[in-house]
């Protein structure tokens, strides 16, 4: 009991700095990483081999890979290519704008990581709202809601996604089949109540549509060949991310495999894409790993699982719907990231006990995907979009994001329980 | 040589309640290209240049879209705004300062200040004890030390 509260402590402690940022969260993992070592080891609970056999090179292997490909991708101009082809095609109507750019933003979330995608698609946004003379703040919103959203969708799509598929052992053609339809339905709904919400602000007109006219959107690439063998490499890695669980390839091996490709291909300069590698977000990833496994070897997880399991029993239904807005509060509360790690060991527990198949493991997906939307500081990508919004002149505020946002999560959340009642998880 | 030995004393400096086009007037008049912001005591609060002035014309997100917006030469509704700009003149001396300058101790040796000026990409450097201004080198002042010593002239 002793081992349990201490390793709880460790990690609230932890989970306290990442929220407020008092100390920098890597700082704050890393040193909670080290004390679970330390103390576990000196009350026999932990031991330096269990540390480095709870951190899942699966997941930093995916998405070392995946960053890697989206270095060089987001190098060649392809996001701006298509966010400025995008705007040409919506004759500068702000509610077809936003349609456009909210729906690639949330296909391009599902191929790479929501952070890449909105780094670069939310800038530029702003700058073509601003040569149309539209008000940008409708599709800013919609860019990073949906961006998550759409994360949801696939295996890759999202840090979440790549721990629960590594964990429970899915694979990428699993998330497609199981989400993607409900991340689809998702995205179609979230617009027609972000084009309710901002009906005012999108009947703008847009002052000056010829001047986007103008732009040719194919001087935006920067390299038209080394795009093309990009995208080529790109082509590749899905395409074996179709095959995987035919051809028993870890989703990290072809992550990296498509990284090497595209290095090959482009020659880039290594050091400037390795530049580009959140290596902190791996290393927190990495050491958050240690701490979450620290915490199962006390046994506390399986306690929490078993203890609850019994409302399953009372109404499985009820169970799976408690769980889901659990997770969305919770993803939302203390980010998305490290609640699902925290939830995994316990839905292992859950699984063992008997909670049938993989719907549980769908059910954490979209509870994290979809609740992180409900409040600003649910996920990396609305951490980061809210900080670019500043710097435009319809900057989000905390107003702001519960009047839309979080009215997208809660609907969104009500879908996925709806979906539940009727049997469909 | 000595940073004392080569500064400018008299420092045409602005108080940071001063208006954008007090400045632009002391750029024009007194063919500085850079103002230092101080206060009653002559404190240093921070420092002007034209770079400062060219940078309130810019939307702030502009410096994420790097190299984005170099193939683009119409900018619609927002080059109507630049033109017009209604808002420029209320901007005042702090609001556009870059907090904070690179300062030296007067008795600083000039490669100091030469170092400096490089270092930082700076074009002058203001002389200061405890943060209250004494008086301001630029490039020129330097070149002018080096080429007008005794015993190199002609």
């Amino acid at each position: 009991m002793i081992n349990a509260i201490i390793a709880s402590t460790i990690l609230l402690a932890a989970l306290y700095f990442i929220v407020t940022e008092k100390i920098d969260k890597v700082i704050a993992v890393s040193s909670g990483a080290l004390l679970m070592i330390v103390l576990g080891t000196m009350l026999g609970f932990y031991s330096q081999q269990k540390a480095l056999q709870a951190i899942d090179f699966n997941t930093l292997g995916l998405l070392l890979g995946m960053m890697i490909i989206a270095s060089v991708l987001k190098r060649t101009g392809f996001f701006t290519y298509i966010a400025i082809s995008l705007a040409k095609l919506s004759k500068g109507k702000p509610w077809f704008l936003m349609v456009l750019l909210g729906v690639s933003t949330a296909f391009l979330s599902m191929l790479v990581d929501n952070v890449t995608t909105i780094v670069i698609i939310v800038p530029i946004s702003i700058l073509v709202c601003d040569i149309l003379g539209i008000n940008v703040l409708p599709i800013l919103m919609a860019e990073i809601l949906l961006s998550i959203v759409g994360g949801t969708a696939t295996l890759v799509g999202d840090p979440p996604n790549i721990f629960i598929g590594s964990a429970a052992n899915l694979s990428f053609n699993d998330f497609l089949k199981n989400l993607f339809p409900v991340v689809v339905v998702t995205i179609f709904f979230s617009l027609f109540i972000l084009k309710f919400l901002y009906r005012k602000k999108l009947s703008d007109k847009p002052r000056n549509f010829q001047a986007v006219l103008n732009i040719d959107a194919r001087k935006a690439i920067k390299d038209p060949k080394g795009m093309v063998k990009c995208l080529v490499a790109l082509g590749v890695t899905f395409t074996l991310f179709f095959l995987h669980d035919q051809l028993h390839l870890y989703p990290s091996f072809i992550a990296l495999f498509g990284a090497g490709l595209t290095l090959l291909l482009l020659r880039p300069k290594p050091e400037e894409i390795f530049h580009d590698v959140e290596w902190t977000i791996l290393a927190f990833f990495a050491c958050f790993f240690v701490i979450v496994g620290g915490l199962q070897e006390t046994g506390i997880l399986s306690i929490i699982a078993s203890k609850t399991v019994f409302l399953a029993d009372v109404d499985l239904k009820f169970y799976k719907i408690l769980l889901l807005w659990v997770t969305g509060v919770f993803s939302s509360l203390i980010g998305a990231v490290p609640f699902t790690m925290v939830m995994i060991p316990i839905m292992k527990t859950l699984s063992e006990l008997g909670i049938n198949g993989d719907s549980i493991w769908w059910i954490l997906a979209l509870g994290v995907g979809f609740g992180a939307n409900g409040l600003p500081l649910g996920h990396a990508a609305s951490i980061l979009g809210i900080s670019i919004s500043k710097k435009s002149r319809t900057p989000i505020d905390i107003k702001e994001w519960f009047s839309s946002a979080t009215i997208i999560a809660i609907t969104s959340l009500i879908f996925v329980s709806i979906l539940i009642l009727i049997g469909i998880f | 040589m000595k940073a004392r030995d080569v500064m400018s004393k008299d420092v045409v400096t602005v108080s940071p309640s001063a208006g954008i086009r007090v400045v632009y007037d002391i750029f024009k008049k007194a063919r500085y290209g850079g103002v230092p912001v101080v206060d009653g005591d002559k404190k240093i609060l921070g420092m002007i240049t034209k770079a400062e002035m060219l940078s309130v014309l810019l939307p702030d997100y502009f410096d994420l879209l790097g190299d984005n917006i170099v193939f683009i030469d119409d900018f619609g509704a927002l080059d109507e705004e630049f033109e017009s700009l209604p808002t420029f003149e209320l901007f005042i001396a702090e609001d556009i300062m870059q907090k904070g300058a690179r300062t030296v101790e007067e008795d600083a040796s000039l490669l100091k200040v030469v170092a400096m000026m490089k270092k930082y990409g700076v074009r002058r450097i203001l002389v200061a004890k405890d943060s209250i201004l004494k008086g301001i080198i630029t490039r020129g002042d330097i070149c002018g030390a080096f080429f007008e010593r005794e015993g190199l002239k002609t």
